[in-house]
């Protein structure tokens, strides 16, 4: 690849895309030939793509529009669904451009005078609906006739809405004979709010309509109605006595008489007073309000008057309409009518009423009167009053409220409470000064308060409480206290720990680790101790030692838990629990393998599921830590913990263990959600376990959501494999698909059928003897090196592996990929052989990373796992959820000449002490067969540079080219991190190879090139370039793909479209150059008469001479793929 | 405390005198005679939930499908009333409360009737499914002085979806200011929510005959006439326009109206919104990777489809602070400071107590109204594939005539609101 001035050109097609004035037409192309292109391409996937589809489609104007009228299929088998999204992607498009638009619009009416059936036309008018305007009025008019049609011809004619559009629903109303036609244009005509029609309406209306007819004249004559519509309106409403029903004259009076407030307001206040009077001896609260709320917006209105009267009325439903609607501003009179009617004599709902609009209008003037209704006997009275306290705001407020914790009764406490949450600004000192005259209630809820707000100018008050007599206040305060101290409180919180009795020992731990929160954990640690040292009561320490998270606190305690006896050895246990530290787990988990008390182990097990679900640790150590909690689980309820957590740890694991738990009824909804969410949210691990399971879970689920679940998965496994996936190695019971080791891959290889039947024979015998089966775990423990090897040979796979190692002099293990040593397994103990670095590297790599990224290993004796990837010679490793190995090439340790085999059987390593391995499942990707040469080229002497198994014959950035599907593929990477070259030099040569780019693709292919520097100067770079892509529009000639770059021009136009693949030989021979690529020579030439007098770029090129070098790929940027890569050296 | 009998006197008399008689009483019960009575509409799905509702007993049931019908009225043991025509339910007088739990393109006219009749209205989500027939729906309800509740509730209670924490203390969190202003909310799968994007629609439906149990031309109602296919009704119709907006329809309103609480923009809109899709069929609901929303003074709401979207983006992020899942702050210390602020303003999520009081629930046809529009705002920019702008004080798009026709959809006849 050359870096070329792309981003200038860019820049320029950019602007011009943008400023529009370059037409995008694409040109040559008839436009029955854009339509096809655009079709193939709809529905567009981003803005980007359909903008241009759309620019391309509109640019064929009413040609290419009725070329997609003229694809459309009638409603049947046939799918419309390109045309849909042309058609209504145009219309879109080209909605808010007026000359556009107007083609649009004026194809659409063209389309509707043709024969088409009837559906499609309904379609094109909905379309016509959005964009049309007058000039589209005739043609949907002329389908108002149409028994099919006129529903939606007079739908788009009332969107329109224009006075041309109404005066056509008006004449077909005139000429339309039945009612349904009728009802149909009555409609539309009210939609449209054509005035006109209200004297034809109301003629319709005079000769006795019936049905839908007589409720769409009712609907448009509220909306279009004047004066004249309102007596008839009336009358009609009146004969149903204004009640509800499917036909509604009410609603339409109603509606004309808020229409006409403005323009009539003497009349619509006259109608309006007499409807109020109607509806009040109808004693219809809805319709008083609806007449009410006209009058209140007329100017002449007596609203005192009305509001007075409402005031007297009572109801509560219309008197809070009336009050929210009353323009009480600057109305002070009405103020003072309001408050006056809020008595004690007053009924509870005008009580409620005037409360709340208080609160609802803040009025500030109010408070005073609302402090009687605090205490009323009606809770929602009671309500109403804090609220419009709260709302007003203010001290005079805060005062009242505080006063309400005085109350013995309970709702106001609770209420004042609630209240005071939400007051804004200060409230410490009002709280305190009503503190003793407050009953136990009043003081909890005061101490709550204290609580909640953290008021630590409280704290003396807290602190006192502690020494009284009421039980349920001393009890609340002791709570509080955490919330309110500080450090320089610790050596009174300190005494406190040594005076309490028990039953307050936990709230005072709390507050004493509160205060000890301010200091780091050292200090925490030296003054707890110092304090502990000296005391007598040394149990009451143990929490706040655990506060401080050291390793050295957890040991102490722990140790303090297995020493100690009776109250000492529960408070340690109670601290281990509380401990900051997730490697309590560990302690925890100790506790409840060793404790006989099932009281213990359910506490011990809470705090595991507690410590697990709190911390941030990887989906794979908690999946570990709660399959060992299931084994100790005491109720129902942590088991079902357990399982809603497992679903959340993303693991293939976790799933298969969760799933048999759906067969346990009070399990089997927690388990089916685990199993579900871990399969949804992993689309890697569909197949047929995977599906069979979802299946389980659909049958399974129960629960309100559990509708949309089943649609979840679904949808999943409509998307994605139900077969294949993830298979068993290990069955749990036996070594079935296992075997002994015989030798390494280079010495079996050499081995007769006979010879090695005998051995393996052996092998086995061996093998079987060391490793056992043990509760569904593979166990060895062995004395030797026996290895367990895989029946079956892997090539592409990714495997998870559970693996244990135990206690012993030296822990060691590992797992053979392809019969090669090893990803590690150690104790990272053994610091004398380099283990502290952690298992998970390559160990015998020499050239690539050996060691592992980090140490992400668990204690020994604790299960961790492993999820191994390889793909051709590139291995992944995840240690626990941590990646710790990363795309690394595994090298042939029997042979390090040879690039790793691409197939071969993987092996559970012995190496001597005890190993355990469980759940171990594989998947294997399909792949290519690796590229062999042809018969001809192997006699002609070609050697294989890649042959989609590995990378064996590379080197140089091997990590931004990567082995993909048999391919080399180049992925952009921010890092420009370099180019991919052969191990090997050549000189000349004839190197065959194939390659595909994806639109825009850049890259390069350097030969005779050291791998340093630029290659197209330091040596010599064959283009590889979409030199068809847009973007390199102006490139100069020796830029085009297969040019020696700067120096010979190659041909432009024999590459294949992206996303083919393109065979290219090149042919280097001293200084004749040779690419021929798709069976066109598209360049020969030779680069010292080329350069005779100066190179094409006049750039200087000193290794353009080079008599040898390496031959590269020099990409960046863009993605493109290699493969069958091979190269013949030509004798000189 | 106000009877029902009491009630029913004051809202309507003339109810008094065909209230059907409840003989016997269990002591400490509250009386079937004082208890509130419900009609719920549509009984396939989601309102056979609306049944257990508590403080209110079913009395009538109306579907268009006759099974669905029959199914739901099996579920409650106490003869009901069955109904076909929504307005003869509305009509009972039986009823106190009209549920509405039908497609959305039925929600605005069901909702406007239920208030002309001078009823409560318990009103599923999305409120609307455009933006003119909420306005309508509000207009009504003020009118005649309804209750009215829509059927979300993360603003008011419970933890809200994958957040893992109510909405409250994040309220409180936001309007202490600790955060910083202007705010931008995540709505993502990252963030714990999940669009459901099984909500969409098939590009080709074959005309099928319509089943006898089934009244397509009701269940249209308002909806353009299209032939049927089984897949356009009952549990997939999400997945067209004409009657919902796929994942968007469904959870947008559970989603975003916290969200709406959070910002403080109960009384506003969005001034624009922007999408990144797939171009959408006319007819089918497709999926989207996103939809931005952006208000005046610079606050944003974000949607991600699918699995779109960067995995750290937190929930909530502001010039000060960052909130994510689980209610995982990164300002430090923000407990201990957040601690000394007034907790939220309380809310009333009592829906009878409301009922009896004549207050506003805390869900109600006017924050609903605006959380619902942004809904809608983003079914139209998805469905226009452009950038709308947006004029909230006239509550009309810009400059865009075609997005403006899709604010007040017209309406088949008989219908209209």
């Amino acid at each position: 690849m050359k870096q070329i001035k792309k981003y200038t050109t860019f820049l320029g097609v950019f602007l011009l895309m943008m400023s529009g004035t370059m037409a995008q037409t694409p040109q040559h192309r008839t436009n029955s030939t854009i339509v096809a292109d655009v079709l193939a391409q709809l529905p567009a996937q981003n803005p980007s793509q359909y903008n241009q589809l759309m620019r391309d489609l509109v640019s064929t104007g009413e040609e290419g529009f009725m070329n997609l009228i003229g694809r459309l299929n009638p409603p049947g088998n046939k799918s419309n669904e390109a045309v849909d999204y042309a058609l209504s992607g145009w219309i879109h498009f080209v909605a808010n451009n007026d000359a556009q638009r107007a083609i649009a619009a004026s194809a659409c009416e063209k389309a509707l005078q043709q024969p088409l059936d009837s559906e499609i036309k309904a379609m094109l008018i909905r379309q016509l609906e959005l964009i049309g305007d007058d000039s589209n009025v005739a043609v949907l008019s002329a389908l108002l006739t149409n028994e099919r049609l006129s529903g939606p011809a007079s739908q788009a004619l009332a969107h329109i809405g224009t006075p041309a559009a109404g005066e056509a629903l008006l004449s077909a109303l005139l000429s339309a004979d039945t009612d349904q036609m009728k009802t149909t244009l009555v409609n539309a005509l009210g939609q449209a709010g054509y005035l006109q029609a209200e004297p034809v309406m109301l003629e319709l209306l005079n000769n006795n309509p019936s049905g839908d007819l007589e409720k769409v004249l009712y609907d448009a004559l509220g909306r279009i109605g004047t004066e004249a519509s309102l007596q008839p309106l009336k009358k009609a409403a009146k004969q149903e006595k204004y009640v509800y029903g499917k036909i509604n004259p009410t609603a339409a009076y109603l509606s004309l008489l808020n229409r006409l407030a403005e323009s009539e307001p003497g009349l619509v206040e006259k109608e309006a007073k007499k409807f109020l009077s109607e509806a009040t001896k109808l004693g219809r609260q809805d319709l008083k309000v609806a007449a009410a709320s006209v009058l209140l917006t007329l100017p002449s209105t007596d609203k005192m008057g009305l509001l007075k009267k409402a005031l007297k009325d009572g109801n509560i439903v219309y008197l809070t309409q009336v009050l929210n609607s009353y323009p009480y501003q600057d109305d002070e009179k009405a103020v003072k009518i309001i408050l006056k009617t809020l008595s004690p004599k007053a009924s509870s709902d005008v009580q409620i009423a005037i409360l709340y609009w208080i609160g609802n209008q803040k009025v500030a003037s109010a408070v005073s009167c609302i402090s009687d209704y605090l205490n009323a006997s009606n809770k929602d009275v009671q309500k109403a009053a804090v609220y419009a306290l709260l709302e007003t705001g203010g001290e005079s407020a805060l005062i009242s409220l505080v006063g309400m914790l005085k109350s013995t009764d309970e709702n106001a406490v609770k209420l004042a409470k609630e209240a005071l949450e939400g007051y804004e600004g200060d409230i410490s000192a009002a709280l305190a000064s009503v503190f003793n005259d407050c009953s136990s209630q009043g003081k909890i809820a005061i101490l709550q308060l204290i609580a909640n707000r953290r008021m630590h100018d409280q704290y003396r008050l807290v602190y006192n409480q502690l020494f009284t007599d009421d039980e349920p206040v001393k009890t609340e305060a002791a709570k509080t206290l955490r919330y309110v101290v500080a450090e320089e409180n610790l050596s009174e919180l300190f005494g406190l720990l040594e005076q309490t009795d028990d039953k307050y020992l936990a709230f005072i731990q709390q507050a004493v680790n509160a205060a000890l929160s301010m200091l780091s954990p050292e200090e925490q640690m030296k003054q707890v101790m110092e304090k502990m040292n000296a005391s007598d009561k040394k149990y009451a320490y143990y929490v706040a030692l655990a506060n401080s998270g050291t390793p050295q606190a957890l040991d102490l305690i722990m140790k303090a838990y297995q020493t100690e006896t009776g109250k000492n050895k529960q408070a340690a246990f109670d601290a281990i629990k509380q401990c900051k530290s997730f490697d309590a787990v560990y302690a925890l988990q100790d506790i409840a393998r060793n404790s006989k008390d099932k009281e213990e182990i359910a506490q011990a097990v809470d705090a595991i599921i507690e410590k697990v679900a709190s911390s941030d640790k990887t989906g794979a150590v908690k999946y570990l830590f709660l399959r060992n909690a299931m084994e100790m689980a005491q109720t129902v309820k942590q088991k079902n913990n357990i399982l809603r957590l497992l679903g959340t740890t993303d693991m293939y694991q976790a799933m298969l263990f969760v799933a048999p738990y759906m067969d346990d009824p009070e399990l089997s909804e927690s388990a089916a959600q685990a199993a579900m969410n871990i399969a949804l949210n992993n689309p890697s691990f569909a197949g047929a376990e995977t599906t069979a399971i979802l299946n389980k879970v659909s049958k399974t689920l129960n629960n309100p959501d559990a509708d949309y679940q089943r649609q979840s998965i679904r949808k999943y496994l409509s998307e994605n494999p139900t077969t294949g996936g993830f298979v068993s190695l290990f069955n749990g019971k036996d070594l079935e698909g296992w075997k002994g080791l015989v030798g390494n891959p280079i010495t079996r290889a050499k081995m007769s059928k006979k010879e090695l039947a005998a051995a393996q024979a052996k092998a086995d015998s061996e093998a079987f003897n060391d490793w056992k089966v043990e509760d569904g775990t593979i166990v060895f423990d062995g004395k030797g090196f026996n290895n367990l090897c895989t029946v079956k040979q892997y090539g592409d796979f990714e495997l998870l592996v559970d693996w244990k190692l135990f206690p012993g002099p030296e822990p060691d293990a590992g797992i053979y990929l392809r019969g090669t040593p090893q990803v590690q397994i150690w104790d990272t103990a053994r610091v004398n052989v380099g283990a502290q670095v952690g298992s998970g590297g390559l160990y015998n790599n020499q050239i690539h990373p050996s060691k592992p990224l980090k140490v992400a290993d668990l204690k020994v004796g604790e299960w961790n796992t492993f999820r191994i990837r390889m793909i051709g010679d590139r291995v992944s490793v995840w240690l626990n959820g941590e990646l710790v190995t990363d795309n690394v090439i595994l090298e042939n340790y029997w042979d390090r000449s040879l690039p790793i085999f691409p197939i071969e059987q993987i092996e559970l390593q012995a190496h001597g002490s005890k190993v355990a391995y469980r759940d171990i499942y594989i998947k294997e990707f399909d792949r290519p067969e690796p590229f062999r040469l042809s018969e001809e080229e192997e006699k002609e002497g070609f050697r294989v540079l890649f042959d989609g198994t590995n990378m064996h014959e590379w080197t140089g950035n091997t990590k931004d080219y990567v082995l993909e599907d048999g391919n080399i593929v180049m992925h952009p990477s921010k890092s420009f991190g370099g180019n991919l070259y052969t191990k090997d030099e050549f000189d000349n040569f004839v190197l065959r190879f194939e390659f595909m780019l994806t639109p825009g693709a850049n890259n390069g292919l350097g030969i005779r090139t050291p791998m340093e520097g630029d290659a197209a100067y330091v040596g010599m770079e064959l283009q590889i370039l979409d030199n068809e892509a847009p973007i390199y529009k102006d490139l100069q000639p020796y830029q085009y793909h297969g040019s020696v770059y700067g120096v010979i021009p190659a041909k432009r136009g024999y590459l294949k479209p992206t996303g083919e693949w393109n065979y290219q030989e090149v042919i280097a021979d001293g200084d004749h150059i040779k690419v021929i690529l798709n069976g066109t020579t598209i360049l020969d030439g030779n680069i010292r008469e080329a350069a005779k007098n100066g190179t094409m770029d006049h750039r200087e090129h000193p290794g353009l001479f080079n008599k040898k070098g390496h031959i590269g790929f020099l990409g960046h940027g863009s993605e493109v793929r290699f493969r069958n890569i091979r190269i013949k050296e030509l004798k000189n | 405390m106000t009877t029902r009998r009491q009630f029913l006197k004051t809202v309507g008399g003339v109810t008094l005198l065909t209230i059907v008689p409840r003989n016997v009483l269990g002591r400490g019960m509250i009386a079937p005679s004082d208890e509130l009575t419900k009609g719920i509409i549509g009984v396939g799905g989601m309102g056979r939930n609306h049944i257990p509702y508590d403080g209110t007993r079913v009395v009538a049931m109306c579907d268009v499908d006759k099974n669905h019908l029959n199914e739901a009225a099996a579920l409650v043991k106490d003869k009901i009333h069955l109904y076909h025509d929504f307005r003869d339910l509305i009509l009972d007088k039986n009823v106190d409360i009209v549920h509405i739990a039908t497609p959305p393109h039925w929600h605005g006219i069901m909702a406007v009737e239920a208030a002309r009749a001078g009823k409560d209205i318990f009103c599923e989500k999305p409120m609307t499914r455009t933006i003119g027939e909420g306005k309508r729906v509000m207009e009504a309800v003020k009118q005649h002085g309804n209750i009215f509740r829509l059927n979300t509730w993360f603003r008011f209670k419970n933890t809200f979806y994958g957040l893992g924490t109510p909405v409250k203390p994040l309220k409180k969190l936001v309007d202490s200011g600790m955060l910083g202003w202007p705010l931008k909310v995540t709505i993502s799968k990252h963030t714990g929510f999940d669009w459901k994007f099984y909500w969409v629609g098939k590009t080709h439906l074959e005309p099928q005959p319509v089943p006898p149990e089934l009244d397509y031309d009701m269940w249209l109602g308002p909806a353009p006439y299209k032939p049927y296919n089984a897949h356009r009704v009952h549990q997939t119709f999400r997945g067209y326009w004409d009657y919902d907006a796929g994942g968007l329809g469904d959870m947008g309103q559970h989603y975003i109206d916290p969200v709406q609480y959070l910002l403080g923009k109960d009384d506003t809109s969005p001034i624009k919104v922007e999408v990144d899709a797939p171009q959408q069929h006319p007819d089918a609901v497709g999926t989207w990777r996103s939809i931005t929303y952006t208000y005046e003074d610079g606050c944003q709401i974000v949607l991600w489809g699918g699995d779109y979207g960067n995995p750290d983006t937190p929930y909530i992020a502001g010039p000060k602070g960052n909130v994510y899942k689980n209610f995982v702050c990164d300002i430090p210390d923000w407990e201990k400071k957040l601690a000394e602020y007034p907790e939220p303003k309380p809310q009333n999520g009592d829906f009878i107590e409301c009922v009896r009081t004549r207050q506003k629930f805390a869900l109600n046809e006017v924050n609903g109204y605006y959380s619902a529009t942004i809904v809608n705002m983003g079914g139209i920019a998805l469905r226009l594939n452009r950038t709308l702008h947006y004029d909230p004080v006239k509550q009309e798009f810009i400059n865009d005539p075609e997005a403006n026709r899709l604010l007040n959809q017209t309406t088949r006849s008989p219908w209209n609101i």
